[in-house]
């Protein structure tokens, strides 16, 4: 009877054990147009229909889709001042392609889950590169639309993003947040509160050390046609968040949801390389 | 009114969620607000989120013939399922196809799978063009398997019972 106990003990050991490498959580890719080099890709945790609570760590490998060995591993940085917690790490891509990316969550109960996603490098990305000269838009300012409903669908128009056109902004000698999001048309947690950042990082930073622009994404309400600069920046998706520097040249592309610390640290060593 | 925090059209969430202040309005003014969501939802966009799937997230499944995946809203032919096995070993000959009817549904055709982990990476393309990517696992298991574990796991506890009737009837 011993040796059936055991024996059925061991089996079903050896099920918990499967269990617990099978992970419950989804991973959702929030990030987009990936290039190749490194890009940087932002990534939510989901248990059934709520975000995944206690997660501690991620560490990732990243693996070429059927080829095998890693290429990159490292671990992700979390950011939880968004609507929804997210995480964000900075892969070494060598080539345009599909790549598997293997992640370890540590829980605060020390419980480990390995899920995988799959996301795809590309050789030119549609939106401008890290290190490309910023599209000189001649976006919409107070100046040539003075009705603030035509300068965004936001319901709470802040006049302060609207000061100046990119073209404008990269001759002032200081660094530019460019914002392309729509705040009224789309609302869901992975776009709505991105412009709520470059807002609470505009009154953190102050006018004086950078530019902050908002391009809403549409230039009619009614038929819903893309703004220009959209277009000029190659833009299919939104939002994007984008910090040139004094030259202005890209120097962080952010798609997707975006918080206010992530956005203050990408500026942070323009700051006090002007300062 | 505050701000309207979406977190998809035809959710169903979104009864709960769509219109922030709905939950607390007395009850004869929550059609009215019900009523206002539904015209604000419909010039909102939104992202598709993925609402249930079947084998689920961290589900053991024996012989899968489809993936079967809810969405929140109506997405377009553009939406993809792959399905990777261990190792990020792409399978092939997997079939998708979206529910003609609902448009909310996409079905994924399976090929024979051996028993292992496969991780599923879905991208749904919602009507207005968002897109939403994401993945979860499941793991195929030997038929059976779980019926062993149950059959000797009931084979351990009638012995028990067993030798408990002995010990109590030896004690007589």
């Amino acid at each position: 009877m011993a040796l059936l106990l055991l024996a059925a003990c061991t089996r079903q050991q050896e099920v918990d054990d499967a269990m617990a490498t099978l992970s419950p959580i989804q991973v959702l890719l929030v990030s987009t147009d990936f290039g190749v080099g490194q890009p940087r890709v932002s990534f939510a945790l989901f248990d059934g229909e709520n975000a995944a609570q206690n997660v501690a760590s991620v560490a990732l490998e990243v693996f070429p889709v059927d080829e095998g060995g890693a290429v990159w591993a490292g671990t992700a940085v979390s950011y939880t001042d968004y609507l929804i917690p997210y995480w964000v790490f900075y892969p070494e891509l060598p080539s345009a392609g599909y790549w598997g990316v293997k992640t370890v969550l540590t829980m605060t109960d020390g419980t480990t889950y390995s899920p995988g996603f799959v996301m795809e490098t590309l050789e030119k990305t549609a939106a401008p590169p890290l290190g490309a000269q910023a599209p000189l838009s001649e976006n919409k300012t107070v100046f040539t639309e003075p009705d603030l409903s035509k300068l965004s669908s936001g319901t709470e128009v802040n006049p302060a993003l609207y000061q100046m056109t990119v073209a404008e902004a990269v001759q002032t000698g200081l660094p530019t947040v460019v914002g392309f999001v729509t705040p009224g048309f789309c609302q869901t947690r992975w776009c709505g509160p991105t412009l709520e950042s470059v807002e609470a990082v505009r009154e953190a930073v102050g006018d004086e050390a950078a530019n902050f622009i908002h391009i809403e994404v549409y230039d009619d309400f009614q038929a819903l046609t893309l703004a220009a600069p959209m277009i000029e920046w190659g833009l299919t998706t939104e939002p994007w968040v984008f910090i040139l520097d004094e030259n202005g040249r890209i120097v962080a592309r952010l798609s997707g949801p975006l918080s206010p610390t992530e956005l203050q640290e990408q500026l942070a060593p323009l700051l006090s390389e002007v300062g | 009114m505050r701000q309207i925090v979406l977190w998809g059209v035809g959710s169903r969430e979104w009864g709960v969620e769509c219109f922030t202040p709905h939950s607390l309005l007395p009850t004869p003014y929550k059609f009215l607000g019900l009523l206002l969501c539904l015209i604000v939802v419909h010039t909102v966009q939104a992202h598709s989120e993925l609402l249930r799937a079947e084998p689920g997230p961290g589900e053991r499944v024996v012989a899968p013939q489809e993936i079967r995946l809810r969405f929140s809203e109506m997405v377009t032919e553009e939406t993809a399922v792959w399905l990777f096995a261990d190792g990020f070993q792409q399978v092939p000959d997997v079939v998708v196809q979206v529910d003609p009817v609902s448009l909310q549904e996409v079905v994924a055709s399976l090929p024979p799978l051996p028993p292992g982990v496969y991780t599923v990476q879905w991208t749904a393309v919602a009507l207005d063009g968002h897109g939403l990517s994401g993945s979860y696992m499941f793991e195929v298991v030997e038929g059976g398997g779980r019926t062993a574990v149950w059959l000797g796991g009931g084979l351990v506890i009638m012995l028990l019972l067993l030798g408990l009737w002995q010990w109590q009837f030896g004690r007589r």
